[in-house]
């Protein structure tokens, strides 16, 4: 059988989303230009306003990135010099970048196989007197159960930051959404997100009235009022037309996440059997697909990509160099070998084209790549 | 003498100016958004070009 790939899937297709939403967009950015009020505005405001209210906490405070929400939200817990700070080396660079820039020491735990999420086993045996916070990722849009945790945490003033930046909309093990239930959570909203901006932006989102208050401070260079600095903070404003754009898109993102649970259960039906490892669907909402990723054992990982790459298939690897093994992290003392789960699942994983426009016609091409190769070669 | 203030003159008027460029800057903004090459793309590459050509 020959492949006629007559078009590209890409691994996310921002332009498809765009072409919903055209009009509102235009008119919102059009608003603001007009308004020229372009940092910490009405936008910003009612963005709050609205995420906080989405994700069910008090208070909800954009900041200019991930990494932003990151950043100010360890800052504002008090880590510093000297402190532990337990997160996973199966993530994204960004959660330890931001331990290490308050001059932490991250302490890099192991991931369950299943999940490919947080082991909890893992944090408790990694607890020591210096241990200050926990950073749960929600990776891919899978939220770890915080109920472990927090009994880990309980009794020895250990705070949990979730990190959210990959789970807008996903619910926790409580019922309630991520973002929710640590003492501080962070967002991102890097325009690849399931609620995206177009082009940098994250919030921090906290029940507590005296943290919300240092943030956003600490987002307007530690301004109490105008030119008056009380602390030392950082420029990580969120701009007036990012927050227009996402509060559009806020609206939508119910059904976004909706359609790309459907888009990852028709890839669990039509892989079954595939010989590739699928991801686990967790009943309820426990997961929002920001990332599709399946696992490819037996060393075809790079060949599989190549095959689909071929065939105008895009894929990515989430990601191929655990963060104890980068090296920025070499004077943390990490050898090869020393999270062997990790390690292998950086040989294996595989993530497919993933967004809610993906039509079911797309979605059976991929599958069908994906076993004509497992099948032959 | 009386000061009749019937227009505000404010320390910084962006809208002065934004009226003076709109239509090119709301075709530049469609430009990057049909393309949703959000960052480091076409336009960083061209403006550090450009700043460094002076």
């Amino acid at each position: 059988m020959t492949a006629v790939a007559t078009e590209e899937i890409p691994l996310v297709d921002l332009k498809a989303q765009y072409a919903t939403i055209r009009d509102e967009v235009r008119a919102a950015i059009d608003d603001v230009l007009e308004s020229m009020q372009l940092t910490i505005g009405p936008n910003v405001k009612a963005f709050d306003h609205e995420f906080a209210s989405y994700i069910g906490t008090k208070h909800s405070i954009g900041v200019g990135s991930g990494t932003d929400a990151l950043q100010l939200a360890i800052r504002a817990c008090g880590v510093s010099s000297g402190d532990e700070v337990i997160t996973v080396s199966h993530t994204f660079f960004a959660t330890v970048e931001a331990i290490l820039y308050a001059n932490a020491r991250p302490i890099l735990v192991e991931v369950d196989e299943r999940t490919m999420n947080m082991d909890a086993a893992a944090v408790a045996a990694a607890i020591t007197p210096r241990t200050k916070a926990i950073i749960p990722v929600h990776l891919y849009g899978r939220t770890v159960d915080l109920k472990p945790l927090r009994q880990i945490a309980q009794d020895r003033n250990i705070m949990i930051i979730e990190d959210a930046a990959q789970a807008h909309g996903a619910l926790l093990d409580d019922g309630k959404k991520a973002g929710s239930g640590g003492r501080v959570n962070c967002f991102s909203f890097y325009c690849s997100k399931n609620l995206g901006a177009y082009g940098e932006a994250g919030s921090i989102t906290t029940n507590d009235d005296r943290l919300a208050e240092e943030l956003r401070a600490l987002r307007e260079h530690g301004q109490s009022t105008r030119y008056y600095h009380p602390v030392v903070g950082y420029n990580a404003r969120l701009d007036e037309i990012q927050a227009a754009i996402l509060r559009i898109k806020l609206r939508r993102l119910p059904e976004w996440n909706k359609r790309r649970r459907e888009v990852a259960r028709a890839y669990d039906k039509l892989l079954e059997d595939s010989g590739v490892i699928r991801p686990e669907i967790p009943s309820g909402e426990r997961h929002v697909f920001y990332v599709y990723c399946i696992r490819v054992p037996g060393g075809r990982r790079d060949d599989l990509r190549k095959y689909l790459g071929e065939r105008g298939i895009g894929t990515q690897i989430h990601y191929p160099v655990p963060i104890h093994l980068q090296q920025s992290a070499e004077f943390l003392g990490y050898r090869k070998g020393d999270l062997p789960v990790t390690e292998r699942l950086a040989t294996e994983v595989l993530s497919l084209p993933m967004y809610p426009e993906l039509t079911d016609e797309q979605i059976d091409r991929v599958t069908t790549s994906i076993r004509e190769f497992m099948k032959g070669n | 003498m009386t000061a009749v203030a019937t227009q505000e003159i404010p320390l910084v008027d962006l809208k002065a100016q934004y009226a003076t460029i709109r239509d090119e800057v709301r075709a530049a903004i469609d430009d990057v958004l049909e393309s949703m090459q959000l960052t480091i793309g076409p336009n960083v590459k061209a403006f550090d070009h450009e700043c460094r050509s002076g």
